[in-house]
């Protein structure tokens, strides 16, 4: 008896990385279902690649995992932000492997800064942002859990990561929209303050 | 710089570019004349960034770990493609009955193929305080009986510390224990949490070979479009029924 080799399932829902209008479109929606297919796809068609480049210079599966992300991030952002169209998964999976080798060569030079000549310095730059956004995200963390009361977490949680209006929250956490008015900017300002202390420490 | 809610809301606005031109342009003289809003804004832009970009962290963390558990589920097919193929090789040659086992869709086979540690999400993505740290780390490492010692410890009443004692408990075969905190913590308010406990409530009830409880909660997570074990609910479910 013969057995055929095991081939992968082609996933069809992985075409949208070759049509970049839509592509944009679904990184661009707020649409949760419509992303994740795409983080899907990304996962699929990239991650390995990656995760090869890290592996044979250095790295470990848990830094793979964490280029990984970053890429991804910085992908996102360039599409938001800066109107950034790739043309079709080749061209994804090709600004994709640039970016993380971006990346993993900074975060080594960070680690051994005479060991690797620094060729570009706008490259380096964006590193360095990338540093203080995910300084930032840990400090955001930190700054939420200090806060005094579980209402004022309640209430930072709405309006910064559920993006929600001052209704919208009053409504989820069973409360007038006039005490969640009141209540708000005092919890921003608390968190302001425990965020700007971290940031200084 | 005091904030209040009609000046948060219009910084909002601003960073997330839903300004009509001529606020845009407006809220810009603004920020040309009055350096404290403009340092307002770029620390609002900060924070909503950090908190966007946390967000995105946990979704693509779901989906690596739904992308790696499927693969493990493509192996174990692929495994049990083999293994029919040789069983049927023996059935032809020795007329030995079929075993049927790797087609068995029990309760128990089921949990057994798609159960697994959550140890992907590292510390800064999800539950995230300093005092529970070393007990994720604990679990993280296998560690169950040490980190389920060091979250009796913790305030039984943060969803955190049920969740990561409910998931302790699963890991050492324990599920009743595991679905009698579950069931409190999988309508925590926190979505990431809720989906999470969802999730390994229904694997608790596999383990318990509660079919119907476990059809009912994987049923709830395969209705949900946006839950991130979407997929791997409605594939358990085929397997269940």
């Amino acid at each position: 008896m013969r057995i055929l080799p095991f081939s992968p399932r082609k996933n069809n829902a992985c075409s949208i990385l070759n049509n970049p209008e839509e592509f944009s479109r679904a990184i661009r929606s707020g649409n949760e279902a419509l992303q994740n297919r795409v983080f899907h796809c990304l996962y699929e068609t990239v991650y390995n690649s990656v995760k090869k480049y890290i592996l044979g210079h250095g790295g470990k599966e848990s830094d793979a995992e964490d280029i990984f992300q970053d890429t991804m991030i910085t992908l996102i952002n360039n599409i938001v932000e800066k109107n950034l169209e790739l043309s079709g998964e080749a061209a994804v999976q090709k600004y994709t492997m640039t970016t993380a080798k971006n990346i993993w060569n900074s975060y080594l030079r960070k680690q051994k800064p005479t060991s690797v000549v620094m060729e570009d310095l706008a490259e380096y730059e964006d590193f360095e942002k990338l540093l203080q956004a995910k300084e930032d995200e840990k400090n955001l963390l930190k700054a939420i859990d200090a806060l005094k009361t579980k209402d004022c977490k309640e209430v930072i949680h709405l309006f910064y990561f559920e993006e929600m209006s001052m209704n919208e929250i009053a409504e989820i956490l069973d409360k007038t929209a006039g005490s969640i008015k009141s209540n708000k900017p005092r919890c921003i300002e608390e968190l302001k303050k425990n965020f700007k202390e971290l940031a200084l420490s | 710089m005091e904030l209040s809610n009609e000046l948060l809301d219009q910084i909002r606005a601003y960073i997330q570019k839903r300004m009509t031109p001529e606020e845009h342009e407006s809220f810009e003289q603004r920020l040309a004349q009055n350096e404290a809003l403009k340092a307002e804004v770029e620390l609002q832009h900060r924070l909503f960034r950090a908190a966007s970009s946390l967000k995105l962290r946990e979704r693509l963390s779901h989906a690596q770990y739904e992308i790696q558990k499927e693969n493990q589920l493509s192996r174990k097919s692929l495994r049990k493609t083999y293994a029919v193929a040789a069983s049927v090789a023996i059935f032809v040659i020795s007329g030995l009955y079929l075993s049927k086992v790797f087609m068995d869709g029990s309760p128990r086979n089921v949990y057994a193929e798609f159960y697994s540690d959550d140890t992907l999400h590292r510390a800064g993505d999800f539950c995230n305080s300093s005092d529970l740290s070393k007990a994720v780390n604990l679990y993280r490492e296998k560690q169950y009986v040490p980190a389920l010692e060091k979250l009796k410890t913790l305030n039984p009443a943060d969803d955190c510390v049920s969740y990561y004692t409910a998931i302790s408990h699963l890991a050492l075969e324990q599920p009743a224990e595991t679905v009698k905190i579950l069931a409190k913590t999988s309508g925590s308010g926190d979505p990431v949490l809720a989906e999470k406990s969802q999730w390994y409530l229904a694997l608790a009830y596999l383990a318990l070979k509660d079919k119907s409880r476990a059809i009912e909660t994987l049923q709830k997570i395969s209705n949900d479009p946006d839950n991130a074990y979407n997929r791997l609910a409605t594939k358990a479910l085929k397997k269940l029924q």
